[in-house]
Parts: C-alpha cells; structure tokens; sequence
C-alpha cells in the first residue's frame, strides 16, 4: 500500500510526539542508571567509602573467578533446560486445553495459569516445605519410585528442584499464547489434511506447527528473555544455595552488591549478563527470522 | 471397527481423566497454602505432613489484622491497590502511546529507536537498582508512592505489544478520519484505544501480576511503613527468631486473591487480547 | 461511561497518593524485628514521644538478615536514617566509614563521656562493637552468648540421665548426638544436632568457636590472616563441624533448614546458637521449658576452655542525624528498661539509668532466666570474641563455602581448607 502523501506532510513527525512521553521516562529511569552500573563497574565501591577508581581490574577479576563461571553455567543450564520445558508443555497443554471434546475450557485453562498470578514471596514458603526430606515431594517418590534425593540439599537435584518450580509457574501463561495461536489455524487446513488422510500425528507435523511458527518463535525468543533474568525462585527458595549450585547471575549479582558490598564488581558481572543476554537475543532473532522486531 | 462415536466418547473420558489431574497438580501448591494457612504452628512443621488442619483455626485470619501493630496489612493491601493500579495505568499509557507511534508514523530513526527500547527488556533489575536509588532520591522521590509507580510502570515488552497490535491494524480507519478533518491525537484516542481494547486488557494482567508481587524495589526504597506494599509486609513478616506459619500463609493467600480475581474477570479478553496483538505470530 | 469512570478512578488514585504521601516523620530509627521485643520497644518510643511532644518517631523493625543491607543502602543514598542497630560482627565497616556520632554525654544528662561509659557493665560497649579508634560510639542494647541447648525428654527417652550425660567434649556430643537422632524408613526424622542450612552467619559463629578452641585467634584480622598459616588445625576444625553432616550423620540438612524453629518443634535434640532469649523463642514453639536445657559449649579435649560466640547489639546515632543530641536521648530511652526485655530471657548489660535508677536488676535476671547463674554468667566470661573487620562479611561468606563445599559437594576437607586460605589471602592481601 503506497501512500505518497505521507512522506510530504509532517504527518509522520507526529510519531516523534506519541513516543516522547515513554522516551523520556525509558531514558531517565532505565537507561541512564544502566549506564551509571556500567560506570561502576570500573570502581570498587562498598557504598560507604568515596569510589575508588581501579580501571579494568573488575574485569580482570570477574575472568579469574571460578564463582562467575560457575554462575554463568547455571544460567546457561537453567535457562536452556526451563525454556524447552515450558514451550513443550505448553505446547502439549494447549493442544489438550483447547481440544474440542472439553467443555468448560475457560475454567481448566485458568486452574494452569493461576500460578502465574501467584507471588513467589508467597508460595515459596510452601515449595520449601514440599522440598524438605519429609515433605510431600520426597514421601511421594519414595513410595512410587523407591527414592528420591534430598532436593534442597543436593548440589544436583536443587537445580531441577528450581526448574519445576519454575516452569509450574511460567507454563499457563505460554499455554495462553499457543491456544491463542492455535485458535488462528483455519479450520479448513485440518479438514484438507483430513480428507488426504492425515492422521493426528501428520496434522500436527504438517499444519499445527508450520501455522504456529512465528508463535512458538516469539514464545521462545520472549521466554529466554524472562528466564534469564529470573531471580525470586532462586532468591526465595535456596538463596542461591546449596553450596551455590542454584546460584544464577542475577543472584550473583544481588549478592555481590548487598550481601558483600561491593558494588563495582556487582556491576562488572552485570554488563557481563547483559551482553549475554543480547548475544542470545541476536542469534535467536537471526535463527527465526521472524517479523517480531523491526517489521 | 469400532464406531467414531464411541472412539470419541473413550477419547473425551481419557482427556478429562488427564485435564483434571493435571489442573489439580497445578492449583495444589495453592490449595496446600490455603489448607497450611488454617492450621497451627505447630501443624505445619510436623512430621509426618498432614493436608488438613486437625482443627480449623480460622483465628489466623483474625491475627494478620489484630495481633501484629507494626503490619498494618489493611493499609498494606490499600498501598498496593494504588502503587499497581497507577502503575499499570501509566503503563498502559506508555505502552499504547509508544507502540502506536512506533507503528503508525514513518518517521527516521523509528527503527533505531524502537530496538533501544525493546534492548532495556534486558537490563535486570538488580543491576540497576543502586543508582536507580541514588537518581530517585536525588528527586525527592523515596518513601513516596510516585518513587514506586514511575520504575514500575516501565516496560518494553508493553510497548512492543501495543506495536504489534498497531502494526496489524489497518490503515483505513485512521485514513478516514484524516480526511474527514480529525487530528492526531483525536484519532489515537478515539479509533485506536477503542480497537485496542482487549490487547489493553492483556497487558493490563501481564503487568499488574509483575506489579503486585515485586518485592525487591519496594524493599529498598520504602522505609516509612505506611507506604509499604503488601509483598514487603510478607517478607517482613518473618520474624528474626520465629516466623509465624500460620499468619504468614494467611496474608499470602490473601495477597494473591486480588490477582485471582483480576484473571477471572478479564481471562477471557486475555486470550483475545493475544491474538489481536498478532503476539502469536 | 467507563471512561468517565476511569477518569475519576485516576483523579482519585492521584488525590490520594498526594495526600498521604505528605506525611513526614521527624525521626526515622532503624530496629530489627522480633515480636515480644517489638511491644517493649514501641512503648519506650511512645513514652518518648510523650515527654518530647514536637518529635514524631518512626522505629522500622526490619528482618534481622536484611538490616543491614538496608540501613547500608539507606546511608548510601542518603536517605533519612536518625539512628540504627548493629551487632558487633557487623559495626567495624560503618565505623571505619564514619557514619556514626560519638556519644555525646548531653543526650544523656552527664558532663563526661566516661560517666556515660560507667552506666554500662565494664567492657560492655567494646564487647557490643562500639568502640573504634579508642572513641565510644555505641549504646548497648543486648550483650549475650550462645550457649549449647539439649532437649532433655529426648534424652530421658534415650535411656540418659540428664544430670550427668550431658557432652562436655566434641567427642561425646557426637556419641549423644547419635543416640538422639531418630531414623525412620531411610530418612532421618529428628537431627542429633543441626545448624541453620541455608544462612551464613550461623555456622560462621559455631566454626568460629572451634578455631578459637583450638588456638587460632579468629577475633581480629591479625589473627585471622596469621591462622592461614596453619592448615593442619584449620583442617581439624573443619572437619570437626563437617563430619556432623558428612561421617556421623547426625545432621541431615534436609530435614529442616532453620535451626530455631528445628529446636523448637522437635526436629533436632541439641543446637549451638541461642542465647538466653531462646526461652522466649521455646515458648512461642509450645516447647515446654521443662524439656530444653542448656549447657555449656563443649571443648576439645585438649583446646582451649572457650565457650560460644559472644556478641552484642550497639544501638549508633547516624552523622545524618539533624540533632544528634535528641538521637542519643532517644537512644538512651531504649535502652533504659532492662527488667522488661529480662522478662523474655533478652538481656541487656545496664547497671545505672541516667536519672540514677539501677539498671539490670540480677534477681530479676536469675529468676527469668532458667540456668542464668549456672550457665550463662559462667559462659559470658569465657565468650569466643567475634570477628571484628571490615570485611567480616566476606569472611563469613567465605567460610561458609568452606563449610558448604565439605557437606554439600563433597570436597575434601584439605582441599577445601587451601580454598579458604587463597580465599582469605585474596581479601587481605
């Protein structure tokens, strides 16, 4: 749709006045204090004494540390293994919650999202309890499977311990999202595939996940985004612990600025995760391709 | 060959059997919130875990309010109630006004502009939180609400939703009132919020359930105890040698009523909303 | 319509943040917070109040592990902070930045700081963490130690006299600790011992004690740093705290991950880290006082004779105090009723109230105290002094990833040891 007379009036300036107000504001209150982190991280500052100004030797530091490699690890792994996780079930779950041989759906799909609603201050308390060598989650395993490992306490089973937590409360809200774009597909599509004598399994590999590409692209790219910069179920639950098997960079972070004061090197590991945050970005956009950013 | 019919009807048994495991599996950490919340202290640590209370001691519902002079929860949730609901207002704000200008208008440097914006998603909290203090109080604005709401209305992810949503509108309706004389602003406020009606409502769940149940800014910037939030008083609320159980469940279960409510009243323009905003693709 | 309606929901929510957001406090103290300490605090800031009608006072009671990450927060940014409470693991990095006023003998009626000092059982400001530099700074507001706990029904169960079973050593508090821990179907359901799980501090302050015990001076820097050089008997303690866990098993991290509320519900029979207020934190737990008893520290066999950690609250006047003067009246009407916070076993080293009146009455204290003269005094004078750096929080950190790396990871206890030293090396160096 050509439409000549827009490049000539100062119509398209009108677009500088609508983005002004959250500009301004983005810029006050989000940019510029990323910046000043980032110009911390060039000091060593306890916030009590004047700055001091040490050059590069955060960086060097943060190089050397094996707590910020071990850090970077469990982001990676906690991170890769919550965001395929959630899309899959998420993915399954919208498939069933939105089946046409359910009635009521509206009432089933709203008892999986509530957990997203859920404040994990509040229900933390009680993943705890579930997690404790008596709690609920052990007993059960113990009378299904024989065993179980001691969650919290286990340098392994506390990262996994994190995950379910995690994706139990994320899943409702990417189901939404895939219901959504399922409820997009023509009809028609499964009636063709039908007729051709597509079974279930061949409707969903050759019209389900074809239709919903772009979804499951902007629920992947999204769904890294808000994984990584996860904090309150680590935060809540393990502190980071045991032994900092749960400790992720953002709650390196937190414990670097206000549980050790030092607030240069706080910031040092912060432009790390931030860059890393926007390689991941880059390459998944560039891997989808799809229309989300800069259509 | 067993009939269609009757293939169904096992089909429609299985997939029941499965929905409402699976949706008790989901609400039970809930439901064990709200059992623990009914039982004494004492009950909820014991060995072997009991679900139900052996009595029901509503009374814990009575001390949130009465026992604990410091925990004003009533005011508490009132605070709540105005930091997320100005909060989410201004955000609605931002993210319609933005994402409209992002994808209405053809402007140099839309492009640029629009990804510095959507870059800030990645910025934590947590590293910014510092100097995000320093700047906040250097204008005046600790211990006060607007210190709370202005860094709580911020966030890219609304404005790229609103610019979906826009981007998919067609173009017709704004050229329309163009050439029948309206201006600008008229349009976007009397076309373009109407039609964005529900992606709105989504957005409003999306940002209010973030509001409502951030901790940590509230932490660090409210001092004066009448202005905390409700997740603060929880958090607060662990005493430093004895956490009382009961009570602390009780005003959890209270603080995630307001957000149950919200979704059951908007849940059905949110999956709307998603879909309008061409958010699925 | 509904836009009408939203248009005066927003005029509302903007009226009302407006007005209630005028209100201003005069003064701000930050507390921290436990729930019968909270009733008498708050009285004392009333009856202040009430004597000084053109202050209004504002006591924020904050959870004991983040107060001081806000109050180092709040001095940051400049925030308004009048006054605030600090133990004295935690007061060296504020001194040392000068964020606190001198006592100043006029807050409380005197000439001369000594006389102020006098009002203090001897020692006790120094003991709390608010001395620095050879100047007084800190109004103490509770002087304490822990002391060992052992739930006495347990043992009665076990077939124990209590009078006499009690460990005096390392060695027996394992063999007890064995005998009172319960297992049931492969798990462990009460812990001979345990400590808190997941908080740094606590375990700190009990492997503290050990080295102390075994002759490393782990009470100032110098002594910290030379004790590096000594990887045999920091191995030795080490391994004597981690075995708990890793070779005894008397301890299962699992089973509950706070101490306090373990001992007092049952789930452990002997802890390490409650002072005389534990008695109020029994009551809370319904644990009949009659079933918990506590006694002194065991020793090694051939350490030294020290008992727990000792430490103390200080209470400072911030250098952002509009008149410091009034902060330290203020401060001293907090710390002037002993005999009420003796009453939940919280005890306060008071001997003289600035109008004359005695402090700490020591009946009182024997009488609401169980075990006060048998235990606790004794004790008081034996205390393993606590770390005081300005890094002493990166060191409790620090050994605490000595501790976790043993019980959590499975390290070896030497190799967990030249960890620690690289580590304390690094923060010294």
């Amino acid at each position: 749709m050509r439409k000549a007379s827009y490049s000539v009036t100062g119509l398209q300036r009108y677009g500088y006045v609508f983005i002004l107000p959250t500009l301004v504001f983005f810029t006050i209150f989000l940019i510029y204090p990323m910046f000043s982190a980032f110009r911390f991280s060039f000091f060593e500052w306890n916030l009590l004494k004047p700055k001091v100004f040490i050059g590069l030797q955060n960086f060097l530091k943060m190089v050397q540390d094996p707590r910020v490699l071990n850090s970077f690890v469990r982001t990676l792994h906690f991170s890769g293994i919550s965001v395929a996780a959630i899309n899959i079930v998420a993915f399954v779950f919208a498939l069933v919650f939105s089946s046409r041989l359910l009635g009521w759906k509206n009432f089933w799909q709203s008892l999986i999202f509530l957990p997203v609603v859920l404040s994990v201050v509040a229900v933390g308390v009680v993943w705890e309890f579930m997690y404790q060598s008596t709690g609920l989650i052990p007993v059960l395993l113990r009378k299904i499977v024989g065993m179980s490992p001691p969650w919290l306490t286990n340098t392994k089973a506390a990262p996994y311990a994190m995950i379910n937590v995690y994706v139990w409360k994320s899943v409702g809200y990417y189901m939404v999202i895939y219901i959504a774009g399922l409820l997009d597909v023509p009809s028609s599509f499964y009636e063709a595939a039908r007729i051709d004598g597509a079974g279930f399994w061949g409707q969903l590999w050759y019209i389900t996940i074809p239709s919903l590409k772009n979804t499951i692209a902007l629920a992947v790219v999204s769904c890294v985004i808000f994984t990584f910069g996860q904090f309150a179920i680590q935060f809540v639950i393990t502190k980071g612990g045991p032994s900092r098997s749960t400790e992720i960079m953002a709650i390196l972070i937190y414990r670097q600025a206000f549980e050790l004061s030092k607030f240069g090197y706080s910031a040092a590991i912060s432009v790390l995760f931030f860059l890393t945050m926007m390689v991941f970005s880059l390459i998944q956009l560039r891997l989808f391709k799809s229309g989300a950013v800069g259509a | 060959m067993v009939s269609y019919r009757s293939m169904e009807k096992v089909q429609r048994v299985l997939l029941y059997i499965v929905v409402i495991v699976l949706g008790f599996l989901f609400i039970f950490p809930f439901l064990w919130m709200a059992l623990s919340s009914l039982k004494t202290s004492k009950e909820v640590l014991a060995i072997p875990i009991r679900f139900f209370p052996t009595v029901w001691n509503w009374q814990s519902y009575v001390n949130v309010f009465t026992m604990f002079p410091d925990f004003n929860f009533p005011r508490f949730i009132l605070n709540s109630f105005i930091v997320t609901g100005t909060a989410v207002l201004l955000c609605l704000f931002f993210s319609a006004t933005a994402g409209y200008g992002f994808a209405k208008y053809r402007f140099k440097g839309n492009n640029l502009l629009f990804t510095i914006v959507l870059a800030t998603i990645m910025i934590t909290f947590e590293a910014i939180i510092v100097p995000l203090y320093i700047l906040v109080r250097q204008l005046g604005m600790n211990n006060t609400y607007w210190g709370l709401i202005i860094p709580e209305s911020l966030t890219a992810f609304g404005v790229f939703m609103m610019r979906q949503f826009f981007y998919a509108l067609p173009d017709d309706f704004l050229e329309s009132a163009r050439i029948d004389g309206a201006n600008e602003y008229v349009i976007f406020a009397r076309i373009g919020i109407p039609m964005a009606k529900t992606a709105l409502l989504a957005l409003v769940i999306f940002h209010a359930q973030w509001v409502w149940n951030l901790l940590l800014w509230p932490m660090i910037l409210i001092s004066n105890p009448n202005l905390r939030v409700l997740p603060q008083g929880i958090a607060l609320f662990k005493g430093g040698y004895n956490t009382p159980y009961p009570e602390q469940l009780a005003v959890s279960v209270i603080a995630c009523l307001p957000l149950v409510l919200l979704y059951i009243f908007l849940s059905k323009y949110f999956v709307q909303g998603i879909t309008m905003t061409g958010l699925k693709g | 319509m509904a836009k009408k309606v939203l248009l005066i929901v927003l005029v509302v929510l903007l009226a009302v943040s407006f007005t209630v957001a005028a209100q201003k406090k005069d003064y701000v103290h930050y507390h921290w917070t436990e729930t019968n300490y909270d009733v008498v605090n708050k009285k004392s800031a009333d009856a202040f109040m009430a004597k000084n009608p053109n202050v209004r006072v504002v006591v924020l009671y904050l959870p004991d592990g983040d107060r001081v990450n806000i109050i180092r927060t709040v001095l940051a940014g400049g925030g308004q902070i009048d006054s605030f409470a600090l133990n004295n693991g935690e007061s060296a990095e504020f001194l040392e930045a000068g964020y606190m006023v001198p006592l100043d003998p006029k807050g409380f009626g005197k000439a001369a700081v000594k006389d102020v000092v006098d009002m203090w059982t001897p020692g006790a400001i120094n003991t709390c963490g608010g001395v620095w530099d050879g100047v007084y700074y800190g109004v103490p507001f509770e002087l304490s130690d822990y002391v060992a706990w052992i739930n006495v029904a347990f043992m009665k169960e076990a077939g124990m006299n209590p009078a006499t079973d009690k460990p005096k050593t390392w060695d027996d508090f394992v063999a007890v600790g064995k005998k009172l821990m319960k297992v049931q179907g492969g798990t462990t359901v009460r812990n001979g011992f345990m400590c808190n799980s997941k908080q740094a501090v606590f375990n700190f302050l009990v492997q503290m004690n050990m080295m102390h015990q075994l002759g490393l001076d782990w009470g100032a820097e110098k002594g910290l740093i030379a004790s590096m050089d000594k990887p045999d008997v920091l191995a030795r303690g080490l391994r004597t705290y981690t075995d708990f866990v890793v070779k005894h098993k008397i301890w299962d991290p699992a089973l509950a991950d706070d101490d306090r509320s373990g001992f007092g519900t049952g789930k452990s029979a002997m802890f390490l880290t409650g002072g005389t207020w534990y008695w109020g934190v029994a009551d809370y737990w319904k644990m009949p006082r009659n079933n918990i008893e506590p006694f002194p520290y065991p020793r090694f066999k051939d350490g030294k004779d020290i008992g727990g950690a000792g430490y103390g609250y200080c209470l400072y006047v911030s250098k952002f105090a509009k008149d410091p003067t009034l902060g330290f009246q203020f401060l001293d009407a907090m710390a002037s009723v002993p005999n009420e916070f003796i009453k939940f076993g919280y005890h306060q080293p008071r001997v003289k109230l600035s109008n004359g009146a005695p402090g700490l009455d020591a009946k009182l204290a024997a009488a609401s105290i169980p075990y006060y003269d048998t235990v606790f005094k004794g004790e008081l004078a034996k205390t393993a002094v606590w770390l005081s750096s300005t890094k002493g929080n990166q060191v409790t950190n620090m050994v605490w990833d000595a501790i976790s790396r043993v019980i959590y990871e499975g390290d070896k206890v030497e190799d967990s040891v030249k960890m620690l030293q690289a580590d304390i090396k690094g923060l010294y160096q």
